[in-house]
């Protein structure tokens, strides 16, 4: 039916996208390591990602990344599904530049944003997120923006399951072969039906915070015990990879 | 001592949908009362105005003899457990023993004495399997079960239900039974379901579709086919 390819696609990235920031609770080495070091050294690895166009430095990063990959005891298959169609994504936006400048510089930013994006991944994989959100305030970013991620990663999966749930709704409805402008009419209520039904259950969500308590801040858990081998491996790794970059 | 003294409540939501109206009623101090009535007849309207989470447009609310005021809202949240109608709002963190810790913490308690607080509860719910858990990863009963744990986490004087066992097994039903039967404070909860109500209830209010009372007295009340009819329950 005419349907079918957009709302497929709707679904689908409505599913993907309400487990995205979820974590999954891998027993990963790196969470030996304290949140605060980790979050620096990931951030060093992000800036030798997209500080260069040089492709003998990005195929160095990569296979940083695949080592990390596997020391992390990631999964490959929650990689890959996290990474997703992301590189096409970056590529299609840098389309145009195929044009204005080369191939070569659009495929050799893609790669770089892959790259980047990827070590993120990495990072929230393997680091529980109200970790990630002490280290932010450890870091004294105001609490307004650490807040503001809070509330992002308690209500992407609101928003992406509400999403899903109009559009199997819809689907289980649904009788006949309509015309296109009859389909275009209706994606307009439908998107109109999303935002009020996330507007009202992220009401409800709010009202909930309240009876629980919520001040308008968010509280704060302890770091883990301070482990000094793992903390000093780390470390050496991040110095090893950036000497290595700057070498090459 | 009055829980919540209730004159001439009346709501109005932003779309200007009647929520309740012309509502009084006092409950005292151990009262277990019902809410009783059809969809939409503003049970859960009335809940959220009993829990000071929402304000009258007119009439006054005193809950605990205390105004629904800023200054008094830590007392409010510190004594009144708020179970909500679908778990889904309810439960917002990333993990199970985040959503136990919550309340605890956000309400000043040391990490230490939050995770001592949580155990005893998530033991009696037998949810400490699912500590690692997101939440909208779990059944409809476990839910349930985590958001219930949540809310007694500090043995609220005042527990309001908003229908404690819709969508949910017979096992989880009977132990929310259970718990409610020995629960010694002060309960005021939402349902459509008569035997449930006759089991742990000894105080009916019953609320007519135009959003009023229609008749209040105890459990006999609800021997009276009349009465049931006409608040559309039967």
């Amino acid at each position: 039916m005419k349907y079918e390819p957009i709302e497929a696609l709707l679904k689908s990235a409505s599913q993907y996208f309400e487990v995205f920031f979820i974590q999954e609770n891998i027993k990963s080495p790196i969470r030996l390591v304290d949140t605060r070091i980790g979050l620096i050294g990931f951030l060093i690895l992000v800036m030798l990602s997209i500080s260069t166009f040089s492709p003998n430095k990005l195929f160095f990063i990569l296979f940083n990344l695949f080592l990390l990959i596997i020391l992390s005891k990631i999964p490959v298959y929650l990689y890959i599904k996290r990474v997703g169609l992301m590189p096409l994504f970056i590529f299609t936006i840098m389309l145009p530049q195929v044009f204005l400048s080369s191939l070569e510089y659009a495929l050799l930013f893609t790669f770089r944003v892959f790259l980047a994006v990827s070590f993120l991944i990495v990072f929230t994989l393997t680091t529980p997120f109200k970790e990630i959100l002490n280290t932010l305030r450890f870091y004294k970013i105001p609490e307004i923006l650490v807040l503001t991620l809070s509330f992002t990663y308690s209500y992407t999966y609101l928003v992406f399951n509400e999403l899903y749930r109009i559009l199997v709704a819809r689907e289980s409805r649904r009788f006949n072969n309509k015309s296109y402008r009859k389909i275009w009419n209706e994606g307009g209520e439908l998107l109109g039906m999303f935002f009020i039904k996330v507007y009202e259950r992220g009401e409800d969500i709010h009202l909930a915070r309240i009876s629980r308590g919520y001040n308008h801040m968010a509280y704060q858990v302890k770091f883990e015990k301070f482990n000094l081998v793992p903390n000093l491996i780390f470390i050496f790794y991040i110095a090893l990879i950036t000497v290595g970059w700057v070498i090459i | 001592m009055n829980i919540i003294e209730a004159s001439n409540l009346e709501y109005v939501y932003p779309d200007k949908t009647l929520g309740i109206k012309n509502f009084s009623l006092n409950i005292e101090e151990s009262e277990r009362v019902v809410l009783l009535g059809s969809n939409g007849c503003g049970k859960s309207t009335l809940l959220k105005l009993f829990a000071g989470l929402i304000k009258p447009m007119s009439g006054s609310i005193k809950i605990f003899e205390k105004d629904v005021i800023r200054e008094n809202y830590l007392y409010f949240r510190k004594n009144i457990g708020f179970l909500f109608q679908n778990p889904d709002d309810f439960l917002f963190n990333p993990t199970v023993e985040d959503e136990l810790l919550y309340t605890p913490m956000q309400l000043g308690f040391s990490e230490v004495e939050a995770k001592n607080l949580i155990a005893e509860n998530a033991n009696y719910f037998g949810i400490e399997k699912l500590y690692e858990k997101p939440p909208f990863r779990l059944s409809g009963g476990e839910k349930k079960r985590v958001a219930l744990a949540c809310v007694l986490q500090l043995n609220p004087k005042l527990l309001i239900l908003d229908e404690p066992t819709s969508n949910i097994d017979g096992k989880t039903r009977n132990k929310i039974i259970e718990f409610l039967k020995e629960y010694k404070g002060t309960m005021i909860l939402s349902t459509h379901e008569i035997d449930f109500v006759k089991k742990i209830s000894n105080k009916v209010v019953l609320l007519s579709p135009d959003k009023e009372i229609l008749k209040l007295g105890g459990i006999e009340l609800l021997e009276d086919i009349e009465y049931l009819e006409a608040a559309e329950i039967l």
